[in-house]
Order: structure tokens, then sequence, then C-alpha cells
């Protein structure tokens, strides 16, 4: 075998000057079983360059990377309309706001009353007409709300 | 799947046309990382960002520059993020290799392994990283010079003392007999 000729590609190697095409040729050579004493030296090198090129990623690895990709791929969930929404909660916490408040200013007044000594009949009148207070009060109770509700939904259409 | 635009890639010319390169990614993010499953990490990674923005895969006029680029900024990113060199030699060497009935593999396969990959590990990253992309990859100088985003002059001068470096020291351990 012509060794001269991979001596000349192998300086040209080492300089930086070799074209890939030689760098292949190189490695076929010291990678064979052909190789005299004096070249022995480099063989490592060039082994290890056609090991380096056998090291592959797992089989699994595309199966894995398509299937990742894929989900990727799910069109993106839509933005909810999140203001009409709270709009409504906002509404229902009003309400039950207003109810709280009846109930406050009830509990006041009926805190007031003076505790007597009274005929069943005064006691049925008495007990009449707190009945009448709570359902007035309630009543406004419910105007405020419906108020506040009818302010939301104008609210809402402008911002529709 | 959704095309939005028609020009833009399918998973199908995904597969065909770019996933081929990932054992080139692969190796040259190995030789970075030092660790098989962070540079498989690295892989995907750079696969899922392509495929992200493959509306504009037309820009680029060299795709697998382009990847092998994303790979070797993430690769440095995950080697300094962790604050260690890539100097694990062994590590890496339980991926099947395809051409295991080689007897070269069973035999000499240890030492040279060792010894080789010690020197080009010693080397200064750029020239590892030109050496890596020519030597194991096949790559033109064009190509590294774009990959690294060197100068063509720089390829070569990190090439030739990359070489000038591991011939010195391939002499050196021979004559000692090592």
């Amino acid at each position: 075998m012509d060794y001269n000729n991979i001596r000349k590609l192998l300086d040209k190697y080492w300089e930086g000057e070799s074209t890939i095409i030689e760098e292949t040729q190189l490695r076929d050579f010291f990678t064979g079983s052909d190789v005299p004493e004096d070249l022995k030296a480099y063989q490592p090198l060039f082994q290890f360059f056609q090991m380096e090129q056998d090291k592959n990623l797992n089989g699994d690895f595309d199966q894995r990377l398509i299937k990742q990709l894929e989900s990727s791929e799910k069109p993106k969930a839509t933005v909810r309309k999140l203001p009409y929404y709270l709009m409504r909660v906002a509404a229902a916490a009003l309400l039950l706001l207003s109810i709280y408040f009846v109930n406050e200013q009830w509990d006041q007044k009926t805190n007031d009353v003076v505790v007597e000594e009274m005929t069943p009949e005064e006691a049925y009148e008495q007990t009449k007409a707190a009945l009448l207070l709570v359902s007035a009060k309630l009543t406004k109770g419910t105007d405020v709300a419906n108020d506040g509700m009818s302010k939301m939904n104008k609210a809402t259409r402008v911002i529709k | 799947m959704s095309n939005r635009h028609e020009d833009e890639m399918s998973l199908e010319d995904f597969t065909h046309l770019i996933l081929p390169i990932k054992n080139k990614l692969f190796r040259f993010s190995l030789r970075i990382v030092g660790n098989v499953a962070e540079a498989e990490d690295v892989v995907q990674e750079v696969f899922i960002k392509v495929w992200n923005k493959r509306s504009d895969l037309a820009n680029y006029s060299n795709v697998e520059a382009w990847c092998m680029t994303l790979t070797k900024n993430l690769s440095i990113d995950k080697l300094r993020s962790k604050h260690r060199r890539a100097d694990s030699f062994r590590e890496g060497f339980d991926v099947p290799t395809t051409k295991s009935e080689n007897p070269y593999h069973q035999t000499a396969y240890n030492d040279t392994f060792d010894r080789v990959q010690k020197l080009l590990n010693d080397l200064p990253e750029k020239q590892r990283m030109v050496m890596q992309l020519r030597d194991i990859e096949g790559l033109a100088y064009q190509e590294i010079a774009d990959t690294l985003n060197i100068s063509l002059q720089q390829v070569k001068v990190n090439l030739f003392r990359a070489r000038q470096q591991i011939r010195v020291q391939l002499v050196n351990s021979e004559s000692y007999g090592l």
C-alpha cells in the first residue's frame, strides 16, 4: 500500500488544508487494519472520530418529539369574556349587600323597642306594625337592588 | 392541524426535512454539555423552537446552520447554568451505537475513547467546537463560520491550533508509552 499518499494527506490535515473528501480517506485508512508502526500514534484520533459519528439519539426520540409538537398544535383556548361574567357576579353581590343593609337597619330599630307589659291585642297590633315595616323595608330594599341591577345592565350594554 | 399559511411547514415536512439532522445536533450538544440526557433535552428544545417559528422558516437561508447555532447557544446556557465543565468523559457512552459488531469497538474502545476524549475536552471551547463540526460532522468551513458566528479566518485558525495541539499530545503520549 502506498503510505506516502497517506502521509501527504496527513500533513495537509495537520496544516488545516485537507478537504472533507481527504479527511474521509484518512478516517477510512486509520480505522482499517493496515496501519504502519510510525503512523499508529495518530490512529486513535481517527478511530475516535469514527466512533463519535456513530453516536445517536435513542430510537424513541422522534415519537416523543412529535407528540410534543402535536400537542403544541392544539388551538389556544379562547379568552373568556370575563367582564360580562364579572358584571353578573357584581350584581348578585350588590343584591346581597342591600339585603344585608336592610337587615342591619331593621335590627337597630328593633333593638330600640322597649319591652313592656302588653295585652294580647296590643301585642298583635305591634307585631302587625312590625311586620308591615319589615315588608315595606324589604320592598324598598328590592327597589334599591332593582335600581342597582338596571344601572348595571346599562353599564354592561355600554361596555358591550 | 390547521395551516394558517399555505406555505407554512407541516408536521410531515418537518419530520422529513428537519428531524434528520437530530443526531448531528445531539453530538454537537453532547460535545458541549457532556451528558446524554441534557444533550437530548437540548435537541428537543431546539426542535420545538424551530417548530414554533416554522412560519418564518423561509427567512433563514441555512436552516441547518440555524439549528446548529440554536443547539450551541442552548447547550452553553445549560452548561453555564450548572457551573460545570463537560469533562465527564464516560458519560454519554451508554448510547446504543449502530455498528457495535465492529471488533474494534470491543477491544480498543475504552483506551482510545478515553484518551482522545480527554485531549479534545482539554482544548479551548472554540477550538473544540470547530474540531467537532469539521472532523466529526464534516461541515464546510463556511458552514462552521455560520454556525459559530465567527469569521472564516477564525475557523481556520481555531482548527489549525486544535489539530496541532492534538497532534503534539498524541505523539507525546505515544513516546511515553501511555
